[in-house]
């Protein structure tokens, strides 16, 4: 017999629900079809959202035992497994607002994301009937950080962020200032360093966490000491106040 | 317009409340009246595309984005090829070529003048996107490079890895946000009001506090992808993908065309249909039957692997109806075989392949071979469009764009690498409709967008009183997936659609009496998956008409009992309408045969 444990919210209540589960309707399952599962057979109230059940959209993400994960991505067996446990307690994602159960708010997220303006500032070569020019090495040297997929397992772990919101960002915002700011294809590298050092950038406290969470390996810590060492470099040219 | 009050709201967020919609002086008895000028549902790749061109072509007027949740959950980012566009003519590659691939393809149900426009507008597409800083596999030269790909005469499929579609979701959302497009997230379209004709408003769920609200709009775009859900457990495609914009047009009059035409990938993994991209056979994988042997030899000698969708998909089906697949029954498989290539490149080049592999199967697939069977994956039929050049509806003002839409540029069966580039084409097309006829369109009064929202309020009530079991509406929703998989899945025939129609008239029944015990309005998932399941069952019952209508095989639709392409009665496309009293109306109407006629399709 395993249990799941579910910090439940619903919209007025925090309260728990427990899940009983026999070892048979967990086999192979992933936590994601194991919180289906509960849905379908035993508590259709409880909430949480799912796509693509294949670790690419990033809707999933949920805290067990507070340590977050994409509920696709995880096999439930090796879970309890590795946790040496036969108990388990979901919450949804910290440091977001919680909606309902599993289910997170993104609305301030997605502000934040847009502050840092992730958009490449397109070189006078460079047009919209020619397109770029870029060479395979340079590309590759940006791809790591585009493998984010918006989950929020970094938002939820990052020990900065947690410690404040209104000061620093989620850490994906800086992995996107990142690819923006090393494209060869920008013309002006420092466009998104100037969101990134106004909100925070020199705040990351270079835990790593964020890198040993991301389901996609994304290093932000390392992109957040490139980014500082980018501005250090070319702070005259564009009169940055850092801190 | 927006008030300057509430505009100022307005601009300063890029994600947006129902609040910030607030009409000023058009306050109805018991809430503020809600509108803006464009209205797009949906936030894949289409709907992007189609909010940053009215954003740059309109700017003044409000363009919203509604998703039913976060942005970036959507089909786009799950699909991995590629995207079709002749960027050089070099090879004796051309947009002729381009056309004629895609209408072979299609299996001649391709309207063709609209596609070679759409041929000669994907370069600028691909470029575009380049510019928006796109990740691109390039050339030595640094230009954007390409990848063979399954009926392709040429190679044009521009890529990055196996995850294309999710590189270009987030380039579209980066940039999205980046010049101010308004996300309203969490609210899900129930209904579209149309009244005498005219666009009057839609109907928003808020999810976050289950407010049903009428909402007016001069424009509206429906870009809320497939429904190829209908096949609930045998797809490749996500949760979400139910086709709520295209059961919503039906309701509100408008025509869902070619209905019958979906597509079955050949490599889904086994359990639960998730898809191993094409890009694993433009890699050089094999197809391998029980007995050994690479079996697309006697389906497409020429291309092999890298024959069209239909054809494999049939292909692999056959193999195993035949008695050379493995396994049994719902466990039948054949295998995907990648050990012979390079592994660096496949790890390197195709990581979500081997990843999915992994996760799904518990597979290496660089070690042993995988176990996969044809899944539904692309709907070709969609809401029917009036005029492509803007992609209006037959309903002034609204507009559709992406798999939602039908134009028809896919035909009988799409061409891999053609869908992502027709999300930012028929987008940036749709763009440029709605943001021209935003402006001589005045806000619909809302009343019958009003009286539907009341229909849905009192609906929500009445389906979450009383008693009733979960288990009964997604047992519903099982039966409803597996009794699709096998009456109107790879192979058809007049038996197994008579039987399917008697099914989901009962299924349809049995829906009506259904209960969702929770009556807790806040982000009420269960709920959520009710009206899912209503819109699936209506698009299953258009898609089951149109297939009994239509006594042929052509592209991914194959009739066992009418084996050959019939080009005297059915170079048609079919019309699925909604009548009075729930019931169904089947119409055709001719193809568009402009540049290349009718010949035999072989590969």
């Amino acid at each position: 017999m395993f249990v799941l444990v579910v910090n439940r919210f619903d919209g007025h209540r925090h309260y728990q629900s427990r899940y009983e589960l026999s070892d048979v309707s967990l086999r192979g399952k992933t936590l994601l079809a194991t919180l289906q599962y509960i849905k379908q057979e035993m508590d259709p109230t409880l909430n949480f959202t799912a796509n693509c059940r294949s670790a690419i959209c990033g809707s999933c993400a949920v805290r067990v035992n507070d340590s977050a994960v994409l509920a696709c991505d995880t096999n439930i067996e090796t879970l309890f497994k590795s946790y040496e446990t036969n108990t388990l307690t979901l919450s949804p994602l910290a440091n977001f607002p919680v909606i309902s159960d599993l289910v997170v708010n993104w609305d301030d997220a997605m502000v934040h994301l847009g502050r840092i303006h992730p958009t490449i500032v397109p070189k006078k070569e460079s047009s919209r009937e020619s397109g770029c020019l870029q060479t395979q090495e340079d590309l590759n040297a940006i791809l790591p950080a585009w493998d984010c997929i918006l989950c929020g397992i970094c938002a939820s772990q990052c020990t900065r962020y947690s410690q404040n919101h209104n000061d620093y960002l989620e850490p994906f915002a800086f992995a996107h200032a990142w690819r923006t700011a090393f494209d060869s294809r920008n013309a002006d590298p420092l466009f998104s360093c100037k969101a990134a050092v106004e909100n925070g950038l020199w705040r990351c406290v270079h835990c790593s966490i964020c890198m040993h969470v991301c389901p996609k390996a994304i290093n932000v810590a390392e992109d957040i000491v490139d980014l500082r060492k980018l501005i250090l470099e070319h702070r005259s040219q564009k009169n940055f106040s850092l801190p | 317009m927006l008030d300057s009050l509430t505009r100022r709201a307005f601009m300063r967020a890029a994600t947006i409340t129902l609040a910030a919609l607030a009409l000023p002086g058009r306050a109805q008895a018991e809430a503020p009246a809600l509108g803006c000028d464009i209205l797009i549902v949906g936030s894949g790749a289409a709907g992007l595309r189609c909010a940053l061109e009215c954003l740059q072509r309109a700017p003044k007027l409000s363009t919203v984005v509604v998703s039913k949740g976060m942005v970036s959950r959507c089909a786009t980012c799950m699909a991995a090829g590629g995207m079709n566009a002749v960027l050089g003519m070099t090879d004796g590659d051309s947009f002729e070529r381009h056309l004629f691939d895609t209408v072979k393809g299609g299996d001649y149900l391709v309207d063709q003048t609209l596609t070679h426009a759409f041929c000669a507008e994907a370069p600028k597409a691909i470029r575009e996107l380049d510019y928006w800083g796109m990740p691109f596999t390039r050339t030595q030269d640094g230009f954007v490079k390409a990848r063979p790909f399954g009926g392709s005469s040429c190679i044009r499929t521009h890529y990055c890895k196996d995850k294309t579609g999710h590189f270009l979701s987030h380039t579209l959302l980066d940039a999205a946000l980046s010049v101010g497009v308004k996300l309203l997230m969490d609210h899900e379209l129930l209904d579209i009001g149309v009244d005498a004709g005219r666009l009057d408003g839609v109907v928003l769920r808020n999810l976050r506090t289950g407010e049903i609200a009428p909402l007016s709009c001069r424009c509206l775009v429906l870009a809320t992808g497939g429904y190829t859900r209908i096949f609930w457990n045998r797809t490749s495609t996500p949760f979400g993908a139910s086709g709520d914009g295209i059961a919503a047009a039906l309701r509100c009059g408008l025509s869902f065309c070619d209905a019958e035409m979906l597509q079955f990938h050949p490599t889904g993994v086994l359990h639960g249909g998730t898809l191993i991209s094409e890009a694993s056979r433009a890699a050089g994988a094999y197809l391998i039957n029980a007995k050994g042997e690479r079996f697309m030899q006697r389906y497409a000698p020429q291309r092999m692997e890298l024959g069209p969708r239909d054809i494999i998909a049939r292909g692999i089906e056959t193999e195993i109806l035949e008695g050379r697949g493995f396994g049994s029954g719902d466990e039948s498989y054949v295998l995907l075989d990648m050990r012979h290539l390079d592994r660096k490149k496949v790890t390197i080049g195709l990581p979500q392949i081997v990843h999915l592999a992994k996760l799904f199967e518990n597979t290496d697939i660089l070690r042993e071979p995988l176990k996969i069977r044809p899944t539904a994956h692309y709907s070709m039929g969609g809401i029917g469009v009036a005029k492509w050049q803007t992609m209006e509806t037959e309903i002034a003002g609204i507009f559709t764009c992406g798999e939602a839409s039908c134009v028809s540029l896919h035909g009988a069966n799409r061409l891999g690498g053609n869908s992502l580039t027709d999300t930012v084409v028929t987008g940036k097309w749709a763009g440029q409709g709605a943001s021209e006829r935003a402006r001589e369109l005045l806000l619909g009064p809302g009343k019958k967008a009003a009286e539907l929202a009341a229909a849905w309020r009192e609906r929500f009530r009445e389906v979450t009183a009383g008693q009733g079991t979960a288990h009964a509406m997604y047992a519903l929703r099982e039966q409803l997936g597996q009794t699709l998989w096998y009456n109107l899945g790879i192979f058809r025939n007049e038996t197994q659609l008579a039987h399917l129609e008697g099914v989901l008239d009962d299924l349809c029944q049995r829906y009506g009496k259904l209960r969702v015990p929770n009556a807790n309005p806040v982000y009420n998932t269960a709920f959520t998956d009710y009206v899912e399941l209503g819109n699936l069952l209506l698009l299953a019952r258009c898609a089951a008409l149109a297939a009994r209508g239509r006594k042929e095989s052509r592209g991914a639709h194959w009739r066992t009992d009418f084996p050959k392409r019939d080009d005297e009665h059915f170079l048609t496309h079919s019309v699925v309408r909604l009548g009075a009293g729930d019931s169904l109306n089947l119409s055709w109407k001719k193809v568009d045969v402009a540049f290349y006629p009718p010949k035999e399709r072989k590969y």
